[in-house]
C-alpha cells in the first residue's frame, strides 16, 4: 500500500504492516530531509503531490516489486507539506522470506517512487531563494542528491 | 486580387516539407491551398526557396534576400505584380473557403492590411492577410532594418482585424505533433469544450492558479497544453512534461472531452 500524509511518519506502522510469521528478513529505507543541496544551505523542503495519480502509480511500483522479487509485503509513505529538517520524507519497508530481496526490492521501490510518482519537492534556501527542484537525472541509479 | 502561398519555410521541426503533408482526404497541403487560392483569384502564385522543385504548376516567385522569411516572400511579389497582395501560408492545415472569402469581402482598401486574429492571443495573424501596396512598401523597409518578423510588421502597420467564422481556421502545425491536433480536428471536427485543468508545483506558481476552467478547442491533451503555454508564457516545454487526463498518464495525443480532469506533470522530484 503507498500513502501520502501531512501528518509525521511513525516507522514503528510501516514495520508492523510487512510483518508476516513467513517472514525472515526486513528491510527499510528513509528519506530525510537534509540541511544542504548541492553546497546550499537548505532550511526546509516542501512537497507537494497530485494525489489520486501518486498514490495509483506508487500503488503500481508496489505491485511490480511484488511480480519482481520473492517477497512478503511492501509499503510505501510519502509525506507532502512542509518538512523540517532531519524529517521523514519517505520510508519503504518490505519482509520476505529471505534477505537478498529485501534489499534489492527496498532499492528497486524508491528509485521508481522517486522518477515515476507525481510528488514535487520545494526547497527553501539560507540564502532566502527557493525553487522546485528539477532533476532530470534522478532515474539513473548512478546518481545521488 | 494577387495570392501569393508562402511555401518557402524550412519546416525543421516538422522535419519534411509541409506543403507535401498528405491530408487526411489524400491530396496534398499544397494543392488544397492552391485550390482555396484559385476559388478566389486566377492570379495565384508561389514563393519557394530558391532551387527548390516547384511542387505544382503555378508561376513562381524567388526572394531577393533568401532565409529572409514571409516578408521577402512579399517584397519579392510586389516587384512581379501591383498589390493587393493576399498572402497564405502553406502550413493553415485548417483554413476553409469560408474563411478566405470573409477577408476578401471584409478588406477595408484604406487600411494597409486586412487580417484576422489569433484566437487565443488576441495578436493580428500575418500569413492569411491582404496586403495593400504600402504595405509592400514597408515590407522592404521592414526588411532594409533588418526586422524580419511577419507578426510585429503586421502590427506595425495597424491593420484592419476580423473575427474568424471558424475559430480553429489558422490553427497552423509546426511539429509533427501540432500536425496531429489538426487532422484530429479535421476529421473529429473542433467542438468548443471546458476541460478542469489541476496545476501543481512550478507550473501552479507560473500560472498562479492551482486549478482552472478551461474553454477549449482542443482535441488532444498535448494541444491543450500548448494552447495554456501560449497564452499564459509557461516557461516550460511540453517534452519537460508528462500529461495525465481523468486521473492517470496519457499519451500527448490522447483525446480530451468535455467534463475531462487534465493535469500537466512537472519533472518529478520525490524523496
Amino acid at each position: 500500500m503507498f500513502s501520502l500524509t501531512t501528518n509525521r511518519i511513525d516507522p514503528a506502522v510501516l514495520h508492523r504492516a510487512v510483518s508476516n510469521p513467513k517472514a525472515g528478513g526486513f528491510c527499510s529505507f528513509e528519506g530525510w530531509v537534509r540541511n544542504h543541496h548541492e553546497g546550499r544551505e537548505v532550511l526546509k523542503l516542501e512537497y507537494e503531490a497530485y494525489p489520486t495519480l501518486a498514490e495509483k502509480e506508487g500503488n503500481r511500483i508496489l505491485a511490480e516489486a511484488l511480480e519482481r522479487f520473492d517477497i512478503l509485503h511492501a509499503v510505501c509513505c510519502h509525506r507532502t507539506g512542509p518538512v523540517e529538517i532531519g524529517g521523514l520524507a519517505v520510508i519503504v519497508c518490505v519482509s520476505a522470506a529471505h534477505r537478498d530481496a529485501t534489499f534489492d526490492a527496498c532499492r528497486f521501490i524508491i528509485d521508481e517512487v522517486k522518477s515515476r510518482v507525481p510528488v514535487w519537492k520545494k526547497e527553501y534556501f539560507a540564502d532566502g531563494d527557493a525553487g522546485w527542484v528539477r532533476c532530470d537525472h534522478c532515474a539513473d541509479p548512478n546518481h545521488h542528491h | 486580387m494577387n495570392v501569393l502561398i508562402i511555401a518557402g519555410g524550412m519546416s525543421r521541426r516538422m522535419g519534411r516539407d509541409k506543403g507535401l503533408v498528405t491530408r487526411p482526404d489524400g491530396s496534398r497541403q499544397i494543392d488544397h491551398i492552391a485550390g482555396l487560392a484559385k476559388q478566389i483569384s486566377g492570379q495565384v502564385h508561389l514563393s519557394v526557396r530558391a532551387g527548390t522543385a516547384a511542387p505544382l504548376d503555378l508561376p513562381l516567385v524567388h526572394d531577393l534576400r533568401p532565409g529572409a522569411g514571409p516578408l521577402a516572400a512579399l517584397e519579392a511579389a510586389a516587384t512581379t505584380s501591383s498589390g493587393p497582395w493576399l498572402a497564405i501560408g502553406c502550413d493553415l492545415f485548417l483554413l476553409d473557403a469560408e474563411t478566405l472569402a470573409r477577408l476578401v469581402e471584409q478588406r477595408d482598401p484604406s487600411r494597409a492590411a486586412t487580417c484576422f486574429l489569433n484566437r487565443i492571443d488576441g495578436r493580428p495573424e500575418p500569413l492569411c492577410t491582404i496586403y495593400e501596396d504600402r504595405a509592400l512598401v514597408a515590407a522592404r523597409a521592414a526588411l532594409d532594418e533588418e526586422k524580419h518578423c511577419a507578426r510585429r510588421f503586421l502590427e506595425s502597420l495597424d491593420p484592419a482585424t476580423l473575427d474568424l467564422p471558424n475559430p480553429v481556421a489558422l490553427d497552423n502545425a509546426n511539429t509533427p505533433g501540432e500536425l496531429e491536433e489538426c487532422f484530429a480536428k479535421l476529421t473529429r471536427g473542433a467542438s468548443l469544450k471546458t476541460v478542469r485543468v489541476l496545476h501543481f508545483a512550478k507550473l501552479r506558481e507560473e500560472r498562479g492558479v492551482d486549478q482552472e476552467f478551461v474553454e477549449t478547442y482542443a482535441c488532444t491533451a498535448g494541444a491543450l497544453y500548448e494552447e495554456l503555454r501560449f497564452r499564459h508564457r509557461l516557461s516550460l516545454e511540453s517534452t519537460a512534461l508528462r500529461a495525465a487526463v481523468n486521473g492517470d498518464f496519457a499519451p500527448w495525443n490522447a483525446p480530451v472531452a468535455d467534463g475531462d480532469e487534465v493535469v500537466f506533470i512537472p519533472p518529478v522530484a520525490g524523496g
